[in-house]
């Protein structure tokens, strides 16, 4: 299966879904963002929590985030909602990483209700554009497939993510290009990934990348045990981050690693590569949208319902029993592994076919559930909230 | 001066403002279950939080969430957790209703997925707010009311206090910080009606639990803004800005929906401390 469709831009990349996202800059933008679509199936909004302080040190991420969500292939127009100020940066920089975007501000059009009256055609006018849009033959190395997984299992390193590596390997193979996410969990992985780097310096910025999140974690002062493994981790019978992460290291197979991406950064070749994530899955499927994957595949051994709201995310059950209890929010059983009606490698062809099929167009659970969960990584530290203060009666 | 206020009388503590059963995700993979069981008597809060959360982060996303459970302005909960989470669901379910406050529990992996939750969900809303929830506003005291402060240390947040306390309205204030990530901690608090007042260079939130009354500041923004703002004090002197305030949040604690509610400002943010993992 060599074939593939999907939408051309105006910048030459790709989309394989053709989504207009209504996008608020900050939290006070939502209500006009959800009532510009209200009733109008098709648009999406990215609904998020950040409150847009000027001073706050997460700013320049939380702006890249955004701007790379809004200028995401899948995405044919992005309508941005910011207040006024400094929001503007979202939209100048989706512009020049190559997205179709419009922008209005509840400053200049007078409040919530009527920005929400002025969005609300532009909307419209953006749904008619996605619709006079077709398919055309697409050349599979403009793929970018994220590999992500949540809620792993002591199966994960076993039977799901090997054979999402088998996956993974053909695609690069193919040209195209793969990210694995998360690096929390890749803990203890890192001399074998820089091992297979593309250069000593790419193998360097590995090394780097997983050191600098342990001295993150230290500065912090918490034992990274407290979160890592998670109690449905434990439960699911693994040990130690380290189990964890060297089972998490197999969805990105055997290829070598090409470059090493900052959390939303986009690729400037193609292959393999690693972005620095959290283990927050939406958090980290934020990151590979903004960084320009149209794709997820998804490894899950508790089971994870969720989605995005931008891409579509192919969720691959680690084993058959929460398969059956979850089928409904799971599109692949990797389970079927260990009974021995599949191998590895023909499980990872398995998943690279549905991959195809996805990208072509066939719904995946979570979109079909309506999935569309958002969340945008923070890493300043903050002191806790003074103790409130009472007074009176 | 009404001495009295109307509000939903709970088994044990103050009266509440407002009347439903919250859908509180542990997780924010809970969030669209949560969304789905939304409705008239229900208000959900999706969220980012509850995943590879450590130290005191975690400690207070915990401690908030447990918080809300047991604001006056909530019937019951229904918790939604999806199960592997951090931020462990029956937990927080646990600890609302130890301290008396009706909560249930929908864990996602456990009935079967999204499908099964939602289902549940609806079941355990309709049985709450059918037992504790639904009946009439009755006449409360005016000390009934705890109002929240969301402002600094500005001199009409010092006469809203004053005006409060001649009242015998309750005031919690928030300390070190303003915004609307500290409106779900004045609600963790008890505050049923929350007063906003919002710097210059923000706009107003509402928020999903408390009717908020947003008060602008002087400034370009706040002036193109104006129909966002429940109060535009202008050049008036505080203490006769504190006296309105006060009459609209007594207003609003009554029933009287606030400019975020009628233009459906419904947010939910939970204050981050930390990195996720």
């Amino acid at each position: 299966m060599g074939e593939l469709s999907g939408y051309r831009r105006s910048d030459g990349r790709w989309g394989v879904r053709n989504h207009v996202v209504v996008l608020p800059v900050r939290v006070a933008a939502a209500a006009a963002a959800r009532a510009a679509v209200r009733g109008l199936p098709g648009a999406v909004v990215c609904e998020h929590d950040w409150n847009g302080a000027s001073d706050d040190p997460d700013r320049d991420t939380v702006i890249r985030t955004l701007a790379g969500v809004a200028a995401n292939p899948n995405v044919v127009r992005a309508i941005v909602v910011g207040v006024g100020g400094r929001d503007e940066e979202v939209p100048d920089l989706a512009v020049r990483l190559g997205g179709d975007v419009e922008y209005l501000t509840l400053a200049e059009l007078r409040g919530t209700a009527r920005a929400a009256e002025a969005v609300r055609p532009r909307v419209e006018e953006a749904l008619r554009l996605a619709r006079g849009q077709q398919r055309e033959p697409m050349p599979l190395d403009a793929l970018s497939v994220g590999l992500e997984c949540g809620g792993s299992d002591a199966l994960s390193g076993l039977t799901a993510n090997p054979a999402l590596g088998v996956a993974s390997d053909r695609l690069v193979a193919a040209g195209a290009t793969t990210i694995l996410s998360e690096v929390p969990e890749l803990v203890g992985a890192e001399q074998s990934l820089a091992r297979r780097a593309v250069s000593p310096e790419v193998g360097r910025r590995i090394v780097e990348l997983i050191a600098a999140f342990e001295t993150d974690v230290r500065t912090l002062g918490v034992d990274v045990r407290g979160a890592q493994p998670t109690p449905g981790n434990i439960e699911g019978g693994l040990t130690t981050i380290e189990e964890k992460s060297l089972g998490a290291a197999k969805k990105a197979g055997d290829a070598p690693v090409s470059g090493v991406l900052a959390y939303g950064e986009r690729p400037a070749v193609r292959g393999l590569h690693i972005m620095d994530t959290p283990g927050h899955d939406i958090e980290s499927v934020v990151a590979l949208a903004a960084g320009g994957c149209q794709l997820v595949a998804f490894t899950t051994g508790r089971g994870s319902p969720t989605g995005s709201p931008l891409l579509p995310v192919l969720k691959i059950c680690t084993n058959s029993r929460t398969f059956r209890r979850l089928s409904d929010d799971i599109d692949l059983d990797a389970g079927v592994v260990l009974t021995g009606s599949e191998t590895i490698a023909s499980m990872g062809d398995r998943i690279y076919e549905a991959l195809l099929r996805t990208a072509q167009g066939e719904p995946t659970s979570a979109e079909r559930r309506g999935n569309r969960e958002f969340a945008l990584r923070r890493v300043a530290r903050r002191s806790a909230p003074r103790s409130l203060v009472r007074v009176g009666a | 001066m009404p001495a009295e206020r109307l509000g939903f009388r709970r088994p044990m503590g103050p009266a509440g403002a407002r009347d439903r059963v919250l859908v509180l995700p542990s997780v924010v993979c809970a969030g669209l279950v949560a969304e789905r069981l939304e409705s008239d008597v229900a208000v959900a809060v999706p969220h980012q939080h509850g995943c590879l959360q450590l130290g005191d982060d975690l400690v207070h996303s915990a401690d908030v969430l447990a918080g809300l459970g047991a604001n006056p302005n909530v019937a019951a909960t229904v918790v939604v957790s999806l199960g592997c989470e951090t931020l462990q669901g029956r937990r927080l379910a646990e600890s609302i209703a130890a301290g008396g406050r009706p909560a249930e529990l929908v864990v996602i992996q456990s009935v079967g997925g999204t499908a099964a939750a939602t289902a549940a969900g609806e079941a355990l809303v309709e049985q709450l707010y059918t037992r504790h929830g639904g009946r009439a506003r009755e006449s409360v005291p005016a000390s009934d009311l705890l109002l929240g402060l969301d402002a600094g240390d500005e001199p009409l947040a010092d006469a809203i206090a004053a005006e409060a306390a001649r009242r015998r309205v309750g005031v919690v204030r928030a300390g070190s910080s303003r915004g609307p990530e500290v409106h779900p901690e004045l609600a963790a608090a008890g505050a049923q009606v929350i007063v906003s007042l919002v710097p210059e260079e923000q706009a107003p939130v509402g928020f999903a639990l408390c009717p908020v009354i947003a008060v602008a500041a002087d400034g370009d923004l706040h002036a193109a803004l104006t129909d966002d703002f429940d109060v535009v004090p202008g050049p008036r002197a505080v203490a006769a800005v504190a006296r309105e305030i006060l009459d609209h949040a007594g207003r609003a604690f009554d029933g009287e929906p606030t400019c975020a509610e009628r233009r459906g400002s419904r947010e939910f943010v939970l204050r981050r401390l930390a990195m996720t993992l």
